[in-house]
């Protein structure tokens, strides 16, 4: 059965017509299923986990950025030895903080139902952040922030601007040559991206990363804030992702 | 950021220090490296090496080919192709079976020509063992 993860922001009436409208593009294309509605007092990691070990075909987040992470985490912290193998996805709502479901090739929601039937699944490599996980990138400001990288060097920026660690590039900014961010590679990307400069320029290839900030806290997923100290790692645990064929990689 | 070179030429960028930036430890790579910050510590690469005109280095220095445009302060040994050009200082010993260095280039050290037979030779070696 498909699981669709309705995010708590959708109970605002102003999204009301767009849910409707993708309920019944979804029922026309025959993937109806199970609506689990997320609110504040639901802990997302236990709801979807339960419809994990009920058999679930597919979990699909219909949110942004932050339902895509809720989803994310949820697969990847599931104990149960099929969660690996059930292909996630997103049904975007509203044009802000949907950038993941832009570079997996998925524009709109009227477009997401359409790819979500032709099923097109991907591969993709996750990133661990503590006991968390983040699909596309992580970000802090750079001053203030220590970084040290594969336990070998370390990194001092006297610029203001940000940190990226990037798996799956969602930002506009222009990238170097040869770091395209491919979330299928297996490898973790480093960027500094100064407020000065209008590209990177700097960029390191790592496995282990420790990021530490008194006061500034990594924003995963461009939605989710974690503490540091922060060790960040490649996950040996993929992601069976449904993706458009405009995606980016 | 630099000209296409014959002889050192950067295709497959794996890491680029940025001006700003400060990199303090070993850093070790198999892909080319561009410098252009500041490095203290140790330098290796397995493959090509770009050290920008305002990079600092204060640091040993080990890659495959090299072109230095900065301030080295530490021994540089290159296994083929070492070109120095007018606004490197480099304060250590060099190594390298080729060598170019350009008028206005600042070098105080010794200078070691290895040749690429007696590597050919050496490696000839090791697959007979």
């Amino acid at each position: 059965m498909n699981i669709f993860v309705y995010d708590s922001f959708l109970s605002d009436k102003k999204h009301q017509n767009t849910i409707s409208k993708i309920e019944t593009r979804i029922t026309d294309l025959g993937l109806s299923g199970k609506i689990i509605r997320l609110n504040l007092l639901k802990n997302h990691l236990d709801s979807i986990d339960g419809e994990i070990k009920r058999g679930a075909k597919t979990i699909v987040a219909v949110g942004n950025n932050e339902t895509l992470n809720k989803v994310v985490n949820s697969v990847l912290s599931s104990n149960h030895p099929d969660a690996s193998k059930i292909p996630i996805f997103i049904i975007p709502v509203g044009k802000e903080n949907n950038e993941i479901s832009l570079s997996l090739g998925i524009e709109n929601y009227n477009q997401a139902c359409e790819v979500l039937s032709s099923r097109r699944i991907e591969e993709l490599n996750a990133v661990e952040i503590n006991s968390s996980y983040f699909l596309s990138e992580a970000r802090i400001q750079t001053m203030g922030t220590k970084v040290e990288v594969d336990e070998s060097f370390t990194l001092e920026i006297s610029e203001q601007g940000n940190i990226i660690i990037s798996n799956l590039k969602i930002d506009k900014q222009k990238a170097l040559k040869n770091h395209q961010s491919l979330p299928n590679d297996d490898k973790l990307e480093l960027f500094v991206g100064l407020k000065k400069d209008k590209e990177i320029k700097s960029a390191f290839m790592f496995k282990t990363l420790l990021v530490s900030n008194k006061i500034k806290k990594i924003i995963i997923d461009k939605s989710v804030e974690i503490t540091t100290p922060a060790k960040i790692t490649l996950s040996n645990k993929k992601l069976k992702t449904i993706v458009g064929k405009n995606r980016s990689f | 950021m630099f000209k296409k070179d014959e002889e050192v030429n950067i295709k497959n960028t794996e890491t680029v220090i940025g001006q700003s930036i400060k990199v303090k430890g070993n850093f070790f790579g198999d892909g080319d490296i561009v410098v252009e910050g500041k490095l203290e510590g140790a330098i290796k690469t397995s493959n090509n090496l770009l050290v920008g005109p305002k990079a600092i280095i204060k640091a040993d220095v080990e890659a495959k080919t090299a072109k230095i445009s900065g301030e080295i302060t530490g021994n540089v040994v290159v296994e083929n192709f070492l070109e120095i050009t007018s606004t490197a200082k480099i304060n250590g010993d060099i190594s390298a079976s080729q060598i170019s260095v350009e008028s206005g280039a600042v070098f105080n050290g010794n200078c070691l020509m290895t040749k690429v037979e007696e590597k050919i030779e050496e490696k000839k070696d090791e697959i007979k063992k």
